[in-house]
């Protein structure tokens, strides 16, 4: 306990400037003085949850042809203006934004801001470039294809969810992406991509009043339009679904899905904190158990996952060599059981606690990452506040709340189950 | 105070940031760099005991050992050690690599003494208790296994026994399912008692504490190790082939995972910063580069196509990779080649220019963290560079020439006497390059 009140002190809360342009742009300044270092970061609210059916992962290909060229800059010069900055930029698309970011000194920082101005507005998704760069894609699906366990994952989501679009992979089913058209991922950027529907994050050596004026200098005059979103709620799950998945592998694997509560309900917390218990360190439970003494999995791990429209806490487990997964299947029942059936102890929920307190605290170490938050929630129609109120609300989680919501949401009713085993021999 | 100061060097690098070595009496080497943003504290000890080490027929040895560290000491078990670390949020990690092997921490800073204790502890007195050690092996059999099962880990660690073969780079420091379940505990403890001494080590520590209160830490615990004299590390140098060498390894998969390179050089190569910079055009750039230019951007064969360099104490190797349509594969070793050839030929001042813009732009992003601030101290330790190495690295990366990125080109690319390994359902007859000599 005076581990924990230590703990709390350590903790310093993150303060943000936010403002908004009358465009809708809003804007999210994360003062970090540390090293002379900007991490600039442009969210657009569309991903795979956006995504028509028979379009899934055009946001994902939408991000890659950014890359190709505007009316003023050709393909590949935006890389090589960062470049030669002495910058690092990427991109990623997940299921509810498209982040396009650079970090860069902080005396050149407002060359991203003038590129992604630019790239909100000018792209051209010309049809020369179009062609080879959805070659590129189909590649990066091969890649996932040809891993056992993202082919897994893949088929859990699926599985998981019978029809709320969380169950589409983010780079898209590949006939989608065979049959897309230059035009139709025209049309959605032209949908998608405007002030109104963006964020922007600016954390580390910056100054509030001089980035506000840079931002209005080169977004204030875009018009922004308001993006629909749309609200999918998939229906209750009503008894266990199972799934098997062949591939060439030596070692089989087992996927466990439950379905949880989006990021804005109570329960959550407690659901993070049996994360903890279960899996986070060398003395969690799953390796105490499972792995070491037990000896019959390589690996357990869990993940619980809070989006804006449904959760969902994943197990992934290898068994070790000759153990049949039915039984390291049985095994992880049994301590998802004792959770159920046996309240936890005060120094493993302290443990618990502590450590979320911690990982709050070196999360600070990267202002890159504390902009990724900022804009991850916010995006996400959240505050920023969470940061701070997440290792706060840690602590409030009490033995009692981890048994009720144990017994709650890990029924044999509310899971999926998925074996990845090798395929028979010819 | 047991623990004597001899030497204390001391250098501003960057923006505001000491980093000072300090050797202690019984030989360690004490990297540290005070910073106090927030109240963390990272350490990283790196012994020089890695997989380079491992005896013949024991492969992955000195990984089992590191992961023995915490695995129960003279003092406290398993259990007692992990819990007294993570009940406080920290986190300690065992690490292998080929040139060392060791210990990773990160705490709140209140916690810095616990850490240091633990750390000290297992590094002095590891008990190597049977089971534990049949649990250890067994887990790391069927990570071995569980391994086998992603091309990407098949592909590089298929390349690395193709060029380095019998020497002990030819395996990754977690080792060979064979050799991992032949280890003993004996061959645990000798390799322990042989290589685990302070005067063969070196402690990075960077963060929130003050260098009087670390010193005075240190002399309770790792100052307490004792100093013994080391073994000479006589580790060969591999040798290259004379011709080009190729192997195949079946796999019912959708895309051909290529790696085609070369032998290239280690730690003490003088001409590194040329090398660096000339790999940057090559293939080290990111999209811009020229092997990603020419396979990704204009002819959209794959989503990954970049090169780089490998360095060790002894050797190191050279490696462009690709992942492509099982049809496209000769397309794609073509190209490498290709580029492979020209960079020997020609590079222009404008890729130099732009180059060292980026290199020189970019050094205060590769150690705005402590995280990566320990990286980098580390880093600067193992290649010897020198602590004012950030102070004059801009002055390195400045005074390079075309003529000194096209000689390393020449002298550590050899698109004429290569390695290239395939992983996929791809037949030899189907590379049309000639002189290959395939291998089983």
């Amino acid at each position: 306990m005076l581990n924990l009140i230590l703990a709390i002190i350590c903790f310093q809360p993150i303060e943000v400037s936010e403002y908004k342009l009358d465009n809708g742009l809003r804007i999210f300044i994360y003062e970090d003085h540390f090293a002379p270092v900007v991490s600039t970061q442009i969210s657009y609210r569309v991903g795979s949850y956006y995504e028509p059916k028979g379009l899934t992962g055009i946001s994902h290909l939408l991000e890659h042809m950014a890359f190709k060229g505007t009316k003023k800059y050709g393909p590949k010069e935006y890389n090589r203006i960062i470049e030669e900055a002495g910058g690092y930029e990427n991109a990623y698309t997940s299921v509810d934004r498209t982040v396009y970011y650079a970090n860069l000194r902080s005396d050149r920082y407002e060359i991203e801001l003038e590129l992604e101005a630019d790239r909100m507005q000018h792209l051209l998704i010309s049809p020369d470039e179009f062609i080879p760069e959805k070659s590129v894609v189909m590649e990066e699906r091969r890649l996932r294809e040809n891993d056992p366990y993202s082919s897994l994952f893949e088929q859990l989501d699926l599985v998981s969810y019978s029809y709320h679009p969380y169950r589409n992979p983010i780079i898209g089913f590949m006939s989608d992406i065979e049959r897309m058209m230059r035009d139709d991922v025209y049309d959605w950027y032209r949908k998608n991509y405007n002030p109104t529907n963006a964020v922007i994050v600016l954390a580390g050596d910056v100054k509030p009043d001089e980035a506000l004026r840079l931002v209005k200098k080169h977004y204030g005059k875009i018009r922004g339009t308001a993006v629909e979103d749309a609200e999918y709620r998939e229906p209750e799950q009503r008894g266990e679904r199972r799934f098997m998945l062949r591939k060439q592998v030596n070692q089989p694997a087992l996927g466990i899905f439950y379905h949880t509560v989006p990021s804005d309900h109570e329960d959550m917390f407690a659901l993070d904190v049996i994360s903890m218990i279960l899996s986070s360190g060398y003395s969690s439970r799953f390796e105490q158990h499972l792995v070491r003494t037990k000896g019959i999995a390589v690996e357990v791990s869990t993940y619980h996952q809070n989006l804006k429209y449904g959760g969902g806490f994943t197990l992934v487990a290898i068994p070790q060599t000759g153990v049949d997964v039915e039984v390291l299947e049985n095994e992880i029942y049994r301590e998802l059981d004792q959770l159920k059936q046996v309240m936890v102890s005060d120094s493993e929920l302290d443990k618990a606690k502590n450590q979320a307190l911690a990982q709050a605290v070196y999360r600070q170490d990267s202002p890159e990452r504390i902009g990724y938050y900022i804009g991850q929630l916010e995006t996400a129609g959240r505050s920023w506040q969470q940061i701070n109120n997440y290792p706060i609300e840690i602590q409030e989680v009490s033995k009692e709340q981890i048994m009720a919501v144990a017994n709650k949401y890990f029924t044999q009713d509310n899971r999926t189950v998925g074996y990845l085993v090798p395929a028979e021999a010819e | 105070m047991r623990v004597l100061i001899l030497l204390l060097i001391s250098f501003l690098f960057g923006f505001a940031t000491n980093i000072e070595r300090d050797t202690l009496e019984n030989g360690l080497v004490v990297l540290a760099v005070e910073a106090h943003k927030i109240p963390v504290v990272e350490f990283k000890v790196y012994v020089r005991a890695g997989s380079i080490l491992d005896p013949p027929g024991k492969e992955g040895l000195a990984n089992l050992v590191s992961k023995m560290l915490i695995r129960g000491t003279a003092r406290s078990s398993y259990d007692k050690i992990v819990m007294s670390i993570e009940s406080v949020g920290g986190v300690l990690t065992p690490f292998s690599s080929e040139d060392y092997c060791g210990m990773s921490g990160k705490v709140l800073s209140k916690d810095l003494a616990r850490i240091v204790d633990l750390m000290s502890e297992c590094l002095q007195n590891p008990s190597f208790d049977t089971l534990e050690l049949f649990r250890l092996k067994r887990e790391t059999v069927s990570l071995i296994r569980a391994q086998s099962d992603d091309p990407f880990s098949v592909s590089e660690k298929g390349f690395r026994g193709l060029v380095f073969r019998d020497h002990p780079l030819g395996h990754f420091p977690v080792g060979l399912e064979g050799s991992v379940s032949s280890v003993n505990n004996t061959d645990v403890r000798d390799f322990h008692a042989t290589y685990y001494h302070p005067n063969n080590a070196f402690l990075v520590c960077v963060g929130d504490f003050s260098r009087d209160s670390l010193i005075a830490v240190l002399n309770q615990t790792l100052g307490q190790w004792q100093r013994v004299d080391l073994p000479s590390l006589a580790v060969t140098e591999p040798v290259a082939n004379e011709h080009p060498v190729g192997r195949i390894i079946p796999m019912d998969i959708s895309q051909a995972y290529i790696l085609l390179g070369n032998m290239g050089p280690n730690y003490g190569a003088l001409d590194w910063h040329s090398v660096r910079v000339m790999n940057y055009i090559l293939g080290g750039g990111g999209l811009t580069s020229r092997i990603s230019g020419a396979i990704r951007e204009e002819k959209g064969l794959a989503y990954i196509a970049y090169s780089y360099f490998q360095r060790f104490k002894n050797g190191g190797f050279f490696a462009a990779e690709v992942q492509t349509k099982k049809d496209m594969v000769d397309e794609a070793v073509q190209s490498l080649l290709h580029e492979i050839k020209e960079i020997r030929r020609e590079i222009t001042p404008d890729e130099l220019d732009w180059a060292k813009k980026f290199y020189t732009g970019y050094l205060p992003l590769a150690y705005d963290t402590y995280s990566e601030m320990a990286d980098i101290v580390a880093q600067i330790e193992i290649a010897g560079y020198g602590l004012d190495y950030l102070e004059r690295f801009e002055d390195h990366i400045n005074a390079l020439t075309v003529d000194d990125l096209k000689n390393a080109a020449i002298k550590y690319l050899h698109p004429d006497r290569f390695y290239l390994l395939i992983v996929g359902d791809v037949k030899p007859e189907e590379i049309k390059v000639e002189g290959i000599e395939w291998l089983e």
